[in-house]
């Protein structure tokens, strides 16, 4: 054993100085952020505070709310909110994929009223931020649960065509989705 | 090592002719979770993933999400975490939830509680019945 200590006392003492400090500066270092990440408490809001106590809202479970409300909407396949909270200010940005890029505007305008209300209804928020949706990809239609267009003869000529999530009339659905595409071009 | 004093005299008149009567904070915790998750609205009491952790290693499972200690008059300050059900209103249902937690640890302990803070840590939906299973998978 004394050996041992010996051979680690002569390694340590040919190692150069700045070797020396260099790992201990890299072991300061990653105390420091350990200390602040087990520390440092997580972003919260204060939703309301009174006499009785504070009622207090985590970033997490305003990114649970949200999502929720966005899966709950039948053309959102996919929700990933993210809350960054500010001060007192709450900024969203919800990357979603929806089940087709038919109604598109629509759906999400629709998720900002929502997300928005919610917050509002929920929290008595009067500071919510800017609420933006990145819609960044559309689902691949699942052959069970298709989501296809009515076959509507007139839905082309004004362009706003109606979607339903019913099951598709014919069996083959990429035949249909076929037929979509071409319908919308 | 410090101290931390965790209990609390009950009673108006500590100096009673029986002696004092003394509730320990876990107990108290104990309340506060029965009384939480009783609240509609309520699915779960519990930390973050780091607390429940910490608390599973301090071996205080039972303080798991609830923290009890009292102010410089003796009331109970008493903070909670909770999950709450996707649908009702947070504030609502947290504001129902300080009222009962309050009220139900003074009707047990005898001792007024000052605060009581309400972390909403998540929001889940409520779990639904499972359907039953009738497909044979062969």
């Amino acid at each position: 054993m004394p050996e041992f200590i010996q051979q680690a006392n002569d390694f340590v003492g040919n190692l150069p100085p700045i070797v020396i400090v260099g790992i201990l500066a890299v072991l300061l270092l990653l105390i420091i952020g350990l200390r602040s990440i087990l520390k440092s408490p997580p972003s919260r809001l204060i939703a309301f505070s009174s006499d009785s106590g504070s009622v207090l809202v985590s970033r997490k479970a305003l990114q649970d709310l949200i999502r929720q409300t966005c899966l709950k909407d039948g053309w959102v396949e996919a929700a990933r909110p993210i809350v960054k909270i500010d001060g007192e200010k709450i900024n969203t940005t919800v990357t979603l994929r929806l089940s087709s890029p038919e109604n598109l505007k629509e759906t999400t305008k629709r998720l900002q009223t929502r997300i928005s209300g919610l917050l509002q209804k929920s929290l008595s928020f009067d500071q919510i931020g800017p609420i933006e949706l990145m819609v960044t990809s559309f689902g691949k239609q699942d052959v069970d649960e298709p989501v296809v267009l009515d076959p509507e003869p007139d839905a082309s000529a004004d362009l706003t065509t109606t979607l339903s999530p019913k099951k598709p009339v014919s069996e083959d659905p990429d035949e249909i989705r076929k037929t979509e595409r071409e319908t919308k071009v | 090592m410090e101290a931390q004093e965790s209990t609390i005299e009950t009673g108006a008149h500590p100096e009673g002719s029986l002696g004092q009567i003394k509730v320990n904070h876990t107990v108290v915790s104990t309340i506060v979770k029965m009384a939480a998750i009783n609240v509609s609205g309520v699915l779960a009491v519990g930390g973050s993933f780091v607390e429940n952790f910490i608390a599973q290693i301090s071996s205080k499972e039972s303080d798991k999400g609830v923290r009890v200690s009292e102010d410089e008059a003796g009331n109970y300050q008493i903070e909670i975490r909770v999950l709450m059900e996707y649908g009702v209103e947070l504030a609502k249902t947290a504001e129902t939830l300080q009222m009962i937690v309050a009220k139900q640890v003074t009707n047990m302990t005898g001792k007024p509680v000052a605060n009581v803070d309400v972390i909403i840590e998540g929001v889940k939906m409520a779990e639904e019945e499972e359907p039953e299973d009738n497909d044979s998978e062969e």
